[in-house]
């Protein structure tokens, strides 16, 4: 009786040590297939940095993948320390705050959401501080700024006093430093009730480093401002390297059309409002890209096409080159700005059927590409545009080694591309 | 080791037949759903067919797609997960009741089993061995029944409207299963690693309760919320200070944790069934 127990109890261990480490075993020895992006056209170094957010669908479940010209990562098969380790992965949204992080780790701690500047001596990073008084609804507030000497790793800390607004939404939306004083580009805005911008400005400060205080402000004259049925909205131009140093500060304006929207008593939105502005939207009358010159306070505007409403429209800054593109899946229309004064440097139109491919999906700045996603014979593919004259430099596709055409063409329509992005 | 042995086998007799019944129920039910499930998909289908005239499963499969296993398992989804929440609901209760049934038994049996000549550490080593024995064999038995259930699936359906899917990709995606039975190895030892600290934790309440009584009650429940607390210190430093940690900071902290409360329970454990529990 007691050898039988013993017997049961031994097979219990055997069967716990055979069931789970054969399941193991089988995990880590099948692998999902390994894609990689190759060139079509242009040198392969082009797709170097370049990544591809998939899905690979296959047993009906679908494999969350990152494709670039090195193979296939999928989430599901990464080592669990790989996954915990990976800071750059974890602050990834955020391009240059993941390469920063892995740098600076002490000084990045918990202070992702900041605006930085990261120049050839320093790292500077600056947030607004509420600070409560009496009143906890109307908070004053200061600049705190941060600073890492990135030769002797030392770092300093100081506050400088925002002088009071009527305004009750303000972040910083750019930093850059010249000498011994920061240049901080502050958004203001007045928000109501229903969600519209009542009024909305950019001021730059000067800060001193050496005073550590606010040492003179200019606010940026874009020639138009909120009113009856107008709305501004602002927007900081998308840069790549957004936190290195710049010389100008690109802005999309856009004024809105918001009569529309407006009761017939000449109170606006608000919750008794609130289906109407559900159905109606506001619309474009004014698009426009305005550059503010830092050294010289100088501004420089220009007008962008509207808005159209079933195609995709992006800013994005490159260096010298602001590219403005626009895009309904068929077509993009790209234009390109200088920086310097917001000229029109040069325009083009990329059609699918030029470019040889079904659909064009989005579009992605990277150092100094524009880079399209595209669909060819059901296959993803990728473009890379020079931002200088929008020529074609580069043209790759996703592809597979060591099957058959069959197999290729199969495992290759299982893939959907749901965004690109670049990596540093 | 001898000893040891024995009253791990000792442990593990006890509970067999509740063992064997929620083995039995887990296939059961699992099985059985899945069957129950496959053939009111099959009339589903040929009600469907009628209705559009598709003469064939693969013009039903070409105009509806095939369904795959874990669709199937997703229309039946108590069938598949409510055993598996009993198991482990079941060897929860049963990690108090591996002590408490010593004491509260027809023979009161823990004078016997504290009398032995060996250490009364063995008796601790034999329980914790045995409750880790019942999670592990649940595991491995629904690790069993996966393929078991996939060629039911793969039977029962025409090949037109199945769709292969494999064991590894099934678990991956099933909100219950990838938990239980995680995608790598390492994660494997660290999630029974922390429930083997946590079976600790619950032992030592117990032994607390069993050493002071009424004022172990207490103890024991102080004990079990400052371990819970420690665990989720990491969490709390970064939410509550707002001193953001890197995850894999949190995740070192974690293991020194959980590694500092394993050690402090066994040591307490030892404690009180060598020092404070008398016959």
């Amino acid at each position: 009786m007691k050898r039988k127990r013993y017997w049961a109890s031994g097979l219990l261990a055997a069967f716990i040590i055979l069931s789970i480490g054969i399941y193991y075993i089988q995990a880590a020895s099948s692998h999902l297939p390994q894609f990689r992006l190759a060139a079509l056209e242009g040198n392969e170094a082009e797709a170097e940095g370049l990544v591809l957010s998939a899905y690979y669908n296959h047993d009906a479940l679908g494999e969350q993948a990152e494709i670039t010209a090195s193979g296939t990562r999928y989430e599901s098969e990464r080592p669990f320390l790989d996954r915990v380790g990976d800071l750059e992965g974890w602050m990834g949204s955020v391009q240059p705050i993941g390469r920063l992080t892995l740098q600076y780790p002490r000084f990045m701690r918990g202070r992702a959401f900041a605006e930085y500047l990261d120049d050839e001596a320093w790292v500077i990073r600056a947030e607004l501080e509420p600070e409560y008084g009496v009143d906890l609804l109307k908070p004053s507030y200061r600049f705190r700024i941060d600073m890492l000497d990135k030769k002797t790793g030392k770092s300093r800390s100081f506050r400088a006093d925002l002088p009071e607004s009527k305004f009750d939404s303000k972040s910083i939306i750019d930093l850059q430093r010249f000498g011994t004083t920061i240049k901080a580009a502050v958004q203001y805005e007045v928000i109501g009730m229903d969600g519209r911008r009542r009024e909305s400005e950019i001021r730059i400060y000067d800060i001193d480093l050496n005073e550590e205080k606010i040492t003179g402000s200019a606010k940026v004259d874009f020639g138009t401002s909120a009113g009856d049925g107008r709305e501004i909205r602002i927007f900081r131009v998308f840069e790549y390297h957004w936190t290195k140093p710049s010389d100008s500060l690109a802005l999309e304006v856009s004024v809105m059309d918001v009569s529309d929207l407006e009761s017939k008593d000449g109170t606006s939105g608000g919750i008794a409002n609130q289906n109407a502005t559900a159905v109606r939207q506001p619309v474009m009358a004014e698009h426009r890209l305005v550059i503010y010159h830092y050294g010289t306070g100088e501004v420089k505007q220009t007008s962008l096409p509207l808005s159209l409403p079933d195609a995709s429209q992006n800013l994005f800054r490159t260096g010298p080159v602001v590219l403005w593109t626009r895009s309904d899946g068929q077509a993009l229309d790209l234009k390109g700005y200088r920086a310097s004064d917001a000229a029109l440097a040069f325009e083009k139109k990329l059609t699918a059927r030029v470019l040889g491919a079904e659909s064009i999906g989005q579009t992605a700045i990277g150092p100094d590409r524009l880079y399209l996603a595209l669909t060819a014979s059901g296959t993803p593919e990728v473009a890379a545009v020079d931002p200088a004259d929008g020529h074609l430099a580069f043209r790759g596709a996703v592809t597979i080694d060591g099957v058959d055409e069959n197999e290729k063409k199969r495992l290759l329509s299982s893939i959907g591309v749901s965004s690109i992005s670049v990596r540093s | 080791m001898n000893r040891y042995l024995k009253l791990v086998v000792m442990e593990l007799h006890r509970f067999w037949k509740i063992y064997a019944a929620l083995m039995l129920l887990t296939f059961l039910s699992q099985f059985g759903g899945l069957f129950l499930t496959l053939r009111s998909y099959l009339t589903e289908v040929k009600g469907r067919m009628y209705a559009e005239s598709l003469y064939d499963y693969a013009a039903y499969a070409e105009k509806h797609g095939p369904e795959s296993f874990y669709t199937m398992t997703s229309r039946m989804e108590p069938w598949f997960t409510a055993p598996v929440l009993l198991c482990i609901a079941a060897l929860l209760f049963y990690v108090f009741m591996i002590w408490y049934r010593d004491w509260f038994g027809k023979n009161p049996f823990v004078y016997r089993m504290l009398m032995l000549p060996t250490s009364r550490m063995n008796l601790y080593w034999a329980k914790l061995t045995a409750i880790m024995v019942f999670v592990l064999g649940l595991v491995g038995w629904q690790l069993v029944l996966f393929p078991l259930h996939m060629a039911l699936y793969r039977s029962m359906l025409p090949a037109e409207l199945a769709v292969t899917q494999s064991v590894e990709s099934f678990i991956h995606h099933h909100s219950v299963f990838q938990t239980l039975i995680p995608q790598t190895f390492t994660e494997f030892v660290l999630y029974y690693g922390a429930g083997l600290m946590t079976v600790t934790v619950l032992f030592t309440s117990v032994l607390i309760e069993r050493s002071y009584r009424f004022k172990g009650i207490a103890g024991g429940l102080v004990y079990a919320a400052a371990s819970l607390f420690a665990m989720l210190a990491p969490q709390l430093v970064n939410d509550g200070i707002g001193f953001e940690l890197y995850p894999w900071e949190t995740f070192l902290l974690l293991v020194v944790i959980g590694a500092v409360l394993l050690a402090l329970s066994l040591g307490i454990s030892r404690y009180l069934l060598i020092r404070k529990i008398t016959v």
